[in-house]
C-alpha cells in the first residue's frame, strides 16, 4: 500500500469515525442497561411475577384472558396480545384509543392460567424507557431511527477503514504489543488498534444488525404491502365485521394449522399486523432461531376459520434474525455478560480513537510531521523500495 | 524486528474473528451442547485481551 492510499484510508477512517463517535458512545452507554432490561426491571420492582403453580396447571380460556383486560378499559380497542419468548405464565394485552393509535397505550398483564389481572405495566415511562428511546430514535420517531441507522453505517465504514489501516501500523509490532513505556500517544494508539481488531467481528455484527433494525418500520410496511395485502385480498372492500368469533377458537384453528409451533403474539383486527377482518396469529418454533422467525396465520375474525398462512419472506426473516444478534438475548446470562464486556471494550476503542484525534489536533504541523509514526515511515520506505525495484 | 507480511499481521485477528463469527451464529441456530461451545468461542476475544494485558505485560 503506498503512502497516498494510506492517507486516503486515514481520511476515511478519521471522518467516518468523527461523525459517528458521539452517537456511538451514546448507543454503547444506553445499550449497556438495555442488555439487562429484564433483570433491571425486576430489581426496580417494576415487574410483577405470576405466582408459582404446578407445571401441569391448565391454561385459562383466552377469551377470559382477554375479557379480564378489557374489563379495565371497556371503551378501548385491543391491539395486541403478547409474551416474551421464555414467558409461559402470563400474557400482556395492549389497549389503544383506536386499533392503530400509538400514544397513550394501556398495558394489562394477565395470568395465563387463572385469567386474573396481575399488573398494569408502564412501558412508556421511567429510566429504562429513556434509555430505550435514546438508543432507538433519540425521541425523534422514524427520522431519529433512520438517522441512527446512518450513524451505524458510518461505524461500519470506520471499522473497515480501521482494518485497512491496521496493517501499516502493525508492520513492526507483535500482535497485541502495547508500547506502555513510550509516549502516551503510542500506548493509546496500540490500545486502540489491539482492542479494535480483537472485537472487530462482534462490533461489525452488532453494528450491521443495528442498521437493519433501524429500517424495521419500513421493512414491516413493505411486508404488509407485499404479503398481508395479498393474503387478505378476498376481503378487500368488505364492511368491517359486526361481531367477532371466540378468540380461543381462533387460536385453536391456528394451532391446528401449525401443531409444532406455539403462539407468540396476536395482532387484533385493524392493527398494522392484521387486517380489519382478521386475527393475525404469529406462531413461533421452539429453537433459539425458529422462536424468532414468526410465522403468520391469518384467521377470519368472524368465523374463526383459517384464511391463509405463509412463510416469512427473506427480508422479514433478515430483520427478525438481526434482532437477537443485536440484542444478545439468545444465550441466557452468559451471552448477556459477553455482550456487556464487549460493549465496554468498544467504548474504550471509541474513546481512545477520539483522544488520538484530539491530541493530534492540538499539535502544530511541525510536531505532527515529527510525530509521524514509525509505521508510516516504514511504509514509506517500503513503498519507495517497491517502486525502485520495478 | 523485520517487517511482517500481511499474513503474519492478520493471523491472530482472523482466528479471533472466526471464533467470534462462528460463536455468534451457531449459538443462534443450535441449542444444547453446541450452544454452550459457541458461548465459549465468544469468550475467546475477551480471553485474548485478558491474557495480553495481565500475563504478557
Amino acid at each position: 500500500m503506498n503512502i497516498k492510499s494510506i492517507k486516503t484510508w486515514a481520511w476515511v477512517h478519521k471522518w467516518s469515525s468523527l461523525v459517528c463517535t458521539a452517537f456511538m458512545l451514546l448507543l454503547c452507554l444506553t445499550g449497556l442497561p438495555l442488555i439487562f432490561s429484564h433483570e433491571i426491571s425486576h430489581l426496580l420492582g417494576n415487574e410483577v411475577e405470576a405466582p408459582e403453580m404446578p407445571a401441569n396447571t391448565k391454561s385459562a380460556n383466552m377469551d377470559d384472558v382477554l375479557a379480564s383486560a378489557k374489563a379495565l378499559y371497556p371503551t378501548r380497542v385491543v391491539q395486541f396480545l403478547f409474551r416474551d419468548v421464555d414467558e409461559n405464565k402470563t400474557w400482556t394485552v395492549s389497549l389503544g384509543k383506536t386499533a392503530t393509535s400509538e400514544d397513550d397505550t394501556k398495558f394489562v398483564l394477565v395470568d395465563s392460567r387463572t385469567a386474573k389481572v396481575l399488573d398494569e405495566p408502564k412501558f412508556d415511562e421511567g429510566f429504562m424507557h429513556i434509555m430505550f428511546k435514546l438508543h432507538v430514535d433519540l425521541f425523534a420517531g422514524f427520522p431519529g431511527m433512520l438517522f441512527l441507522g446512518f450513524m451505524g453505517l458510518l461505524l461500519v465504514v470506520a471499522l473497515i477503514s480501521g482494518v485497512v489501516l491496521y496493517a501499516p501500523f502493525m508492520r513492526r509490532l507483535e500482535f497485541g504489543e502495547i508500547r506502555k513505556d513510550r509516549a502516551p500517544k503510542l500506548k493509546r494508539l496500540d490500545t486502540h488498534n489491539f482492542l479494535g481488531v480483537v472485537t472487530l467481528v462482534w462490533a461489525l455484527a452488532v453494528g450491521l444488525t443495528g442498521v437493519i433494525n433501524a429500517w424495521s418500520d419500513l421493512v414491516i410496511k413493505y411486508w404488509q404491502f407485499d404479503q398481508m395485502s395479498a393474503m387478505t385480498a378476498p376481503y378487500k372492500g368488505l364492511p368491517p365485521p359486526t361481531h367477532y368469533a371466540s378468540l380461543q377458537t381462533s387460536i385453536d384453528t391456528a394451532q391446528a394449522r401449525e401443531p409444532n409451533m406455539r403462539l407468540g403474539f396476536i395482532a387484533f383486527p385493524g392493527t398494522s399486523f392484521s387486517s380489519p377482518h382478521h386475527y393475525g396469529m404469529f406462531m413461533r418454533g421452539d429453537t433459539s432461531l425458529t422462536a424468532r422467525l414468526f410465522k403468520p396465520v391469518l384467521i377470519d375474525a368472524q368465523t374463526a376459520k383459517l384464511t391463509d398462512s405463509r412463510e416469512v419472506p427473506w427480508y422479514l426473516a433478515t430483520l427478525l434474525i438481526s434482532q437477537p444478534l443485536h440484542f444478545g438475548d439468545y444465550g441466557g446470562m452468559p451471552l448477556k455478560i459477553i455482550w456487556l464486556i464487549l460493549d465496554v471494550i468498544t467504548i474504550v476503542v471509541l474513546w481512545t480513537g477520539l483522544m488520538l484525534w484530539w491530541k493530534k489536533r492540538k499539535q502544530s504541523p511541525a510536531e505532527v510531521s515529527q510525530a509521524l509514526s514509525q509505521a508510516d515511515k516504514t511504509t514509506y520506505v517500503l513503498a519507495k523500495n517497491v517502486q525502485g525495484a520495478k | 524486528m523485520a517487517a511482517k507480511t500481511l499474513k503474519e499481521m492478520f493471523l491472530w485477528p482472523t482466528i479471533i474473528g472466526f471464533f467470534t463469527l462462528t460463536g455468534l451464529v451457531v449459538a443462534l441456530v443450535r441449542d444444547g451442547l453446541l450452544e454452550d461451545l459457541s458461548l465459549a468461542a465468544l469468550t475467546f476475544p475477551i480471553a485474548v485481551i485478558v491474557y495480553i494485558y495481565f500475563y504478557r505485560h
